[in-house]
């Protein structure tokens, strides 16, 4: 399982094959707006980031039809407590729901900014059970990173 | 109570470590008990069948039992411990099994 940070020079962690800085992906975009979005999927085989977690159809179907995926990051959960931490849980569901819905993939990573933010491949894998992935979107997560990522 | 009507368990084991030192044994049991109370809420923890089985102060490894269904928000949820009362914290879980022989063992 391949793990997308935000800081460089990180190590692995145990169930972790390769560490990959977002930088080193050309294909990463972080999806602020509409426009974004759209420059994101005309690319092709883009890893979206929506640092809010809502997406619009047109920007799912637009990355589908594109070949790429959508980004969920736990690190963005360790950074929230209590009801915070719920709500963002729930919009995190939902996106997962949409992009099932619109036939986008989804992938699951750290985006850590530290040492402290990375963790192993299975609290990776209990992070995408939870947010609504069943098991063969799980495996086909971790194939795609591999492949969007190369 | 038949055994076909008794919960199904599962037992995960963990490193914990405050700062990079692991915490007393008071001081685990309380970050734990908080800790999945914070996130699970107190009928979450009903469901959950939650208990810190034991906790060892010298090596920071420990064991919690929860349902066999839970496990994966019970791992998830010692992901999300990065900080405990001002200080850097972890709680890595390392493996689970249905029986604390099994568990200890790996």
């Amino acid at each position: 399982m391949i793990d997308l940070v935000i800081a460089e020079g990180m190590k692995k962690s145990p169930g972790i094959s390769r560490v990959v800085p977002v930088s080193k992906a050309s294909n990463f975009f972080e999806v602020r707006c509409a426009q974004d979005a759209k420059s994101a999927a005309r690319g092709g085989r883009a890893l979206a980031y929506f640092p809010s977690y809502e997406a619009d159809e047109g920007a799912l179907v637009e990355l589908a039809r594109g070949g790429g995926a959508v980004v969920f990051s736990l690190s963005d959960l360790l950074g929230q407590r209590g009801f915070k931490r719920g709500i963002l849980i729930s919009k995190m569901r939902l996106l997962v729901a949409a992009a099932r819905k619109r036939g986008c993939a989804s992938v699951v990573c750290t985006l850590a900014r530290s040492e402290r933010e990375l963790r192993t491949g299975r609290e990776l894998l209990a992070f995408a059970c939870v947010i609504g992935f069943c098991d063969v979107e799980i495996k086909k997560s971790a194939r795609l990173a591999e492949e969007l990522v190369g | 109570m038949k055994p076909t009507e008794r919960f199904r368990q599962r037992y995960v084991a963990f490193s914990l470590a405050v700062e990079g030192k692991p915490p007393s044994a008071t001081e685990a049991k309380r970050l734990v008990h908080e800790h999945f109370l914070s996130f699970f809420g107190e009928l979450g923890i009903a469901s959950l069948a939650f208990k810190l089985v034991s906790y060892e102060e010298g090596s920071g490894m420990g064991i919690v039992r929860c349902e066999r269904s839970a496990v994966e928000e019970t791992i998830l949820c010692m992901a999300l411990l990065s900080e405990w009362e001002g200080r850097s914290a972890r709680m890595e879980p390392i493996s689970t099994s249905g029986t604390i022989r099994r568990v200890s063992r790996k």
